[in-house]
């Protein structure tokens, strides 16, 4: 018997904890997050203006047979202010029917004013979040962050899914860098590196990739245009950059184009004692970049033999690339001081004891002799035979 | 009852040793062991491990001295030997009781950790106590019954805890920074001696074993299932270790209160079919959790039932009314800095009933069997 009311009691809690989640919430429930953007508030000077783009999947076409009335629609822009960005969606929350979801959350707009005063403040709630994702993308946006979201691109409904393809394809291509939260967290902690985050302009309908924000302990100190970003993606990720386009030397006004498709960076840390004195040992790095690809466009008639053809280009791509990497250094060391090529890192696992620990990197780096060496492997010419 | 006894299987007791040991703490490992070390943090699993060598080779000894027996009837033998027998029951009285106290309050700890891991993460709204009180459930069904189907359920649920510990490398692969591992330095002896004895806690649950080892078949590879299960165990933990600081640095790693949880957040990107896979990453993990807090919580009840020579009945009893105070102790830290910080304490006073003891018990055995060579009194079974 007793067993009986045992089983029973057992039988009744069962059913009673298996009705579902404590706090489940459906989907219809929740009003997703897919875009925010962070802005200084006009006029005051402690206030962030948060901007969130929020998709009505009613309005989006293919969707319960609605198809959609065309893309302006699919999406509503909300503005609010608040002092903190939590007081913000608080605010938020008061003008919606559903509660806010940021778990869909792709993208996270900055605009490069605040962005300049630094965001450690604004990225601590990110890490508190248990929705937020990590591979988010943290996108520093040049004038008003919300133009971002405002955007109408045509080609996709939803501003921020156009958005999102666009650093998809770039990434995929080599030619944008895949900058996400998480990584941006781990450089931010991380003492031996600085952090950078894609730097893009938007228009009423468009937007552009303009290159790299770098930031120096959660500030923004500057930017690197798409050039000497891909010099930067050539040197510290491997990924190929776009394509390099050069005057041809000689002719009235001919180019040439060179389409890198292999990318392999070797990173030397070399010390040469001065005059023999262990304690005066001067590091210094050097980077080595073989690109292997293919020229694709040659405007000009160079009228020299294939053979010759080959090793000029090789010899001018050369050039152009220890040109652009020379400037890359320049500014990430003289103006932004900001050691974004994972320098550091590589110091401090090579030379911990004799070089990391005696020198402060964050004063060092200004200074540190940097050089490169790039190897180009024109391989093939495309369709021509010349 | 008693012909329950010789039945577990090396292979069951490979499954048991390492459900005990791996649990709630490989979540937050990866920081726990970078604390001090830094780069060098998957050194700390390392020795560790290797801390847990020695009472596990004197429980090993002592389940080979006395076959068949749990250590709730080796240790008055041992205290007392043959003539003092009075005297064995007095002094073994507080180890036995510091023992017991130890699972006591580790299986509230565990209870909290997995608790608290579910809701900060993923039941946001969820009262932490429903968390606790539906694991506390489970456990209390379980021990109804006899240890045989506690044998079995560690058995059945030790394949799935090779998932994670698969995955986690595999997932990790994408995002790692090699560069994160060096270098390969030791700036301070202390610190690796702390994060050391820190993490074996890491380790605990392998003590379930003195009594584990008493029931297992006669013909059991005892010390193969021990060597193979601490292996298998410190092999995960290091690689965990490592993935974190290749994944974050250990720099970030200290910023994060799950670490491995985040991790598992992290890669996406590999191809797999599912979009968020924390949640099937918790849900492998919690049946890990289920087999340390289990075991520890069973055993304690059964200990005691072998302790006073009762029968089921008693068993069923306890296991009910021990449930009361164990729900105050895992809600007794009122935060999670406190819960770390109990944790931390807990860690301490493990070194009591898990390393000290067994190691006390084989000494004094190794001085009494060296001292009755000729008589083979050793061999005495049964109470």
């Amino acid at each position: 018997m007793a067993k009986g009311w045992l089983r029973m009691a057992i039988v009744c809690l069962c059913a009673s904890l298996l009705t579902g989640c404590w706090d489940r919430r459906e989907l219809e429930e929740r009003t997703s997050v897919l875009a925010i953007a962070i802005d200084m508030a006009e006029g005051q000077k402690d206030l962030y203006r948060l901007t969130v783009q929020i998709p009505i999947p009613i309005k989006i076409a293919g969707s319960s047979g609605q198809g959609g009335g065309g893309n302006a629609d699919a999406v509503k822009i909300m503005s609010v202010t608040g002092r903190t960005i939590l007081d913000a969606n608080n605010n938020l929350q008061l003008r919606l029917n559903q509660k806010l979801f940021l778990g869909h959350t792709r993208v996270l707009a900055v605009s490069e004013e605040v962005a300049k005063k630094g965001i450690s403040d604004i990225m601590d709630s990110f890490r508190r979040e248990p929705q937020i994702r990590r591979l988010m993308w943290p996108i520093v946006v040049k004038g008003e962050a919300a133009t971002l979201l405002k955007i109408k691109p045509q080609l996709a409904q939803i501003p921020v899914v156009f958005l999102m393809d666009l650093i998809e394809n770039g990434v995929k291509m080599g030619a944008i860098p895949d900058q996400t939260l998480g990584d941006y967290f781990n450089q931010t902690s991380n003492k031996s590196m600085q952090p950078f985050l894609n730097y893009v302009q938007a228009s009423a309908t468009e937007v552009r990739w303009r290159g790299v924000a770098v930031f120096r302990e959660h500030k923004m100190v500057g930017t690197l245009n798409d050039v000497q970003s891909w010099s930067l993606l050539q040197l510290r990720n491997e990924d190929r950059g776009g394509d390099v386009v050069i005057p041809l030397p000689n002719t009235d006004n001919g180019y040439v184009t060179f389409r890198p498709h292999f990318v392999k960076t070797r990173l030397e840390l070399t010390e040469k004692s001065k005059g023999g004195n262990k304690n005066n040992e001067a590091f210094a790095a050097m980077f080595y970049c073989e690109l292997q690809g293919d020229i694709v466009e040659v405007t000009a008639n160079t009228k020299v033999s294939p053979e010759k053809f080959i090793q000029d280009m090789q010899r001018l791509i050369k050039k152009e690339m220890e040109e652009r990497a020379k400037k890359l250094f320049y500014q990430l060391q003289k103006e932004d001081n900001s050691d974004i090529l994972k320098l550091g890192l590589a110091l401090r696992a090579h030379h911990y004891r004799d070089y990391w620990e005696k020198h402060d990197w964050h004063k060092d780096f200004k200074n540190f002799p940097i050089g490169v060496d790039y190897t180009i492997k024109v391989r093939r010419l495309g369709m021509e035979m010349q | 009852m008693e012909n329950q006894r010789g039945s577990i299987s090396t292979w069951q007791l490979i499954a048991i040793l390492i459900s005990s040991m791996i649990g709630v703490g490989i979540l937050t490992l990866p920081r726990t062991a970078t604390t001090q070390m830094q780069e060098m943090g998957w050194l700390g699993p390392l020795i560790g491990g290797l801390i847990a060598v020695i009472p596990l080779m004197s429980i090993i000894y002592l389940s080979k001295q006395y076959p068949g027996l749990t250590f709730v009837e080796y240790a008055p033998l041992i205290f007392g030997g043959k003539r003092h027998q009075t005297w064995g029951k007095i002094l073994h009285f507080p180890w036995i009781l510091a023992y017991l106290l130890f699972q006591f309050l580790n299986t509230g700890m565990v209870a909290r950790g997995f608790g608290e891991v579910i809701v900060t993460t993923v039941l946001l709204d969820t009262p932490l106590e429903v968390i606790v009180l539906t694991l506390f459930m489970i456990v209390l069904y379980l021990c109804m019954h006899e240890f045989e189907v506690l044998v079995r359920v560690n058995e059945l649920l030790f394949p799935i805890m090779f998932v994670p510990i698969l995955i986690i490398p595999y997932v990790t692969i994408n995002s790692a920074s090699w560069y994160n591992l060096l270098p390969l330095h030791i700036d301070s002896w202390k610190g690796t001696a702390e994060t050391a004895i820190g993490t074996f806690t890491m380790y605990t649950g392998f003590e379930l074993m003195m009594i584990y080892f008493g029931l297992a078949m006669p013909g059991a590879r005892i010390a193969l299932a021990t060597w193979g299960g601490l292996s298998f165990t410190v092999v995960s933990y290091v690689l965990t270790v490592a993935a974190g600081i290749v994944v974050f640095g250990y720099e970030e790693l200290q910023h994060l209160i799950w670490p491995t949880l985040e991790m598992v957040k992290t890669a996406q990107r590999t191809g797999w079919f599912l979009e968020r896979m924390e949640s099937a990453f918790l849900t492998i993990w919690m049946a890990s959790v289920f087999t340390t807090f289990g075991n520890m919580y069973y055993t304690m009840i059964y200990a005691t039932r072998l302790w006073l020579k009762k029968g089921i009945r008693f068993q069923r009893i306890a296991a009910l009314v021990f449930i009361i105070p164990l729900f105050y102790v895992s809600l007794g830290p009122q935060n999670i800095v406190e819960f770390f910080a109990y944790a931390q304490k807990l860690t301490y006073f493990s070194y009591l009933p898990t390393v000290l003891f067994p190691t006390l018990l084989a000494v004094i055995q190794l001085f009494r069997a060296r001292g009755a060579h000729a008589v083979a009194d050793d061999k005495k079974g049964g109470t």
